[in-house]
């Protein structure tokens, strides 16, 4: 390696190998020959037999018998003898002493991260969930439930005949509308603080509480209802969603500020935040799929809109977890929607 | 290429053995001091953060070499930096094992939350196989003074600190916490050290309670918040019509709750965290000679703690870097080492990548989970 131009000589201390015992030293570099002088002795080096191990102020050499000179913190000779000795020039060093580089990288950081988790990241879930077996997505219907059973739900306690009329519209609903009647199953559970509601399992489990089953007016409202979550069944949404959820909590692992830290896995909050987004998006979709499903079978959505509206008259304040509608957003415009939808 | 093997210091050298030994040094303090810029370490950390996310992930192991660097580069003490050197393929090793683990974790969770909780079992021995491993790596990469770290803790040790202990802990209602995590850190302190010189934690056991008081008392609010509500709602449950205005007002009622007993026991959190790290850090001894303080205010490095979380939140993470260099440099600026004449005494090998100890064994394991 070639150095040129005038000698330089940094101040410092150098330690003996396996000793912490300080000696004054310098270390100088002329003519591509590093000098190391402490105590009246000196040695000389070549540049490519030291290992730098400070690539910025304070400056650090580690010499191949093991011992160590670090640089007095400030010497302005320290940065000319990194630029000398070409070891500050790592391309990666240089992106970071440059602000024109940094201001790329910040923008481009916030670009891939937005790139990701809005475009990237639910355009591979779509296709991904399309392909999950039934069988195993039933497996995390069935194993989900064994909690909500447990931390929410009560037994139903709704008459045989009236279980078995639900059933009939659910399955009359799944023929009509032409889809695989093995992937739906319909559950009936007393819903406790949930109130009226009805959800969709990403295996195709359809639950519906007591409350939603006696607060609708006719089982055309119910059919509307079950619509809705079909849809939510036939796009794959609770799978989406799922393997959203654990991309991002994987990535997060991976370039997290604190990457790798096991005690930060829990810092889990902005995928929480996204997740909120995402679900609003799904609950536009599945409103449309019911529009469509109840358009194609010649019913019209005026029974989806007086649902809708019924639930919002019930609960106006809309307190979460409280109603069918609690995650989805904007419920009036989504009554303006259903009305006016046409094919 | 001349060497300094051959090389004996000159006599007339006022540190050497000889002068010491005829007069004994002043004893002397030394100050801890960080170094580092908020404009330097935004710099790093951004170019850094971006290869990462480009690469998928797999620079971040470089990215948290450069890191550590930079900040154990900037920490002085006496006026002389740590170092770190450390292996960034170890790293990556860690990182994949964290993945890998996190990620059957979680979809062991979705298919059966039975088999999670039975996933429990194995990883309680697996763990502290990782701590050991990670501690290990942690010392052996960082040096002072040309003298290394060193763990020599063992898997039994992290056995029983990691997992007995903590379960222990969790058997008494956590009332034994603050015990268990004293004997946790001063395993890990006695297990390490500088050279010649073994790491001890003289805190003791009233002080790490003193430390987790402000969180015993958040828990204690919040079972009384828990209970409060749910005998209101038990009373109030089933008379009230779905919808009706007093069934609303209970549901906002017991969101408002729950929101500020959760802000509560952040803010306890963070004082416990602060706590805790000034406990741990002032109750240190590094040899007989040394003992070392720390003066920091828990209530100001909550503060700090705190702020810094929300303004990375606000921002998006883009502050991260100011708060990190705001952190460390009032945690250095309140701490201090005795028994600095006696730095000039300590004998031990120096580890890291380039270590001529030839622990290839050591080498293979080598992986650094953060804990």
């Amino acid at each position: 390696m070639e150095s040129q131009g005038a000698p330089i000589t940094l101040a410092g201390t150098w330690f003996a190998a396996g000793s912490s015992k300080s000696h004054v030293a310098t270390l100088s570099l002329d003519s591509g020959v590093l000098t190391l002088s402490a105590n009246d002795a000196a040695a000389t080096f070549a540049p490519g037999d030291v290992h730098v191990t400070g690539l910025d102020d304070p400056l650090s050499v580690d010499f191949p018998d093991g011992g160590s000179f670090v640089a007095t913190a400030g010497d302005a000779g320290a940065r000319a003898l990194l630029a000398a000795l070409r070891v500050g020039d790592s391309p990666v060093a240089r992106l970071e002493k440059s602000w024109r580089t940094v201001i790329i990288a910040a923008a481009a950081t916030m670009a891939l991260t937005a790139l990701f988790f809005f475009v990237i990241l639910p355009a591979a879930a779509k296709p991904a969930a399309m392909i999950v077996p039934q069988k195993w997505a039933r497996i995390i219907d069935d194993q989900t439930m064994i909690i909500l059973d447990k931390a929410a739900f009560g037994a139903s306690t709704l008459e045989d005949d009236r279980r078995q009329e639900l059933e009939g519209v659910l399955a009359g609903l799944v023929d009509q509308l032409g889809l695989d009647a093995d992937r739906y199953q319909l559950l009936m559970r007393h819903g406790r603080m949930m109130g009226p509601n009805a959800f969709a399992m990403p295996g195709g489990t359809i639950v519906v509480t007591d409350q939603m089953a006696d607060f609708v007016d006719n089982n055309d409202q119910l059919r509307a209802v079950m619509a809705h979550e079909i849809g939510h069944v036939e796009e794959r949404h609770g799978l989406q969603q799922l393997l959203r959820g654990s991309t991002l909590a994987i990535m997060l692992v991976m370039v997290g500020p604190d990457a790798g830290t096991i005690s930060h896995l829990a810092s889990g909050m902005p995928a929480v935040l996204m997740e909120k987004g995402y679900s609003r998006n799904f609950e536009r979709a599945a409103d449309l799929y019911a529009c469509r499903a109840l358009t194609g079978t010649g019913e019209g959505t005026e029974a989806y809109a007086r649902i809708m509206e019924k639930l919002m008259e019930a609960y106006p304040e809309a307190p979460a977890g409280a109603a069918w509608f609690s995650t989805h957003p904007d419920s009036y415009e989504r009554v303006v929607m259903i009305r006016g939808y046409r094919p | 290429m001349d060497s300094f093997d051959g090389y004996t210091p000159a006599s007339d050298d006022p540190g050497t053995d000889a002068a010491a030994a005829a007069t004994p040094p002043e004893p002397r303090t030394a100050g801890f001091h960080f170094t580092g810029t908020t404009d330097e370490y935004f710099r790093i950390w951004i170019v850094n953060a971006c290869l990462s996310i480009v690469t998928l992930g797999i620079y971040s192991a470089w990215a948290k070499v450069r890191m550590t660097k930079y900040v154990r580069g900037h920490t002085l003490v006496d006026g002389v930096p740590f170092t770190y050197d450390a292996n960034p393929i170890a790293i990556l090793k860690g990182r994949l094992i964290a993945v890998g683990a996190f990620g059957l974790w979680t979809g062991l969770g979705y298919i059966s939350p039975v088999a999670q909780l039975a996933l429990l079992v194995p990883a309680a021995f697996i763990v502290p196989w990782l701590v050991v491993a990670s501690l290990r790596f942690n010392a052996r990469v960082t040096a002072y003074r040309n003298v290394g770290f060193r763990f020599d803790g063992d898997y039994k040790g992290a056995l029983k600190y990691f997992v007995g202990f903590m379960l222990l802990a969790g058997c008494t209602g956590y009332i034994m916490l603050p015990w268990a995590i004293r004997q946790q850190r001063a395993w890990q302190a006695r297990h390490t050290s500088w050279g010649n010189r073994r790491l001890e934690l003289r805190a003791l056991t009233s002080e790490f309670y003193a430390a987790y008081m402000p969180m015993f008392i958040a828990v204690v609010i919040l079972i009384f918040v828990m209970f409060f509500m749910f005998s209101v709602a038990a009373v109030t449950g089933g008379k009230g019509d779905e919808g009706s205005a007093t069934d609303t007002a209970m549901s906002t009622g017991m969101i408002v709750g729950f929101a500020i007993t959760y802000i509560v026991i952040i803010l306890a959190a963070f004082w416990t965290q602060a706590a805790l790290v000034g406990t741990t850090l002032g109750g240190l001894a590094v040899g007989d000679q040394s003992r070392m303080r720390c003066s920091i205010a828990s209530s100001r490095y909550a503060w700090i703690l705190g702020s810094n979380a929300l303004v990375s939140l606000l921002t998006l993470g883009m502050m991260y870097p100011w708060g990190e260099v705001r952190r460390l440099r009032y945690l250095a600026s309140h701490t201090t080492i005795g028994g600095a004449e006696t730095f000039d005494t300590v004998v031990g090998p120096r580890g890291g990548p380039a270590s001529a100890a030839g622990d290839e064994v050591a080498d293979a394991f080598d992986i650094d989970v953060g804990f």
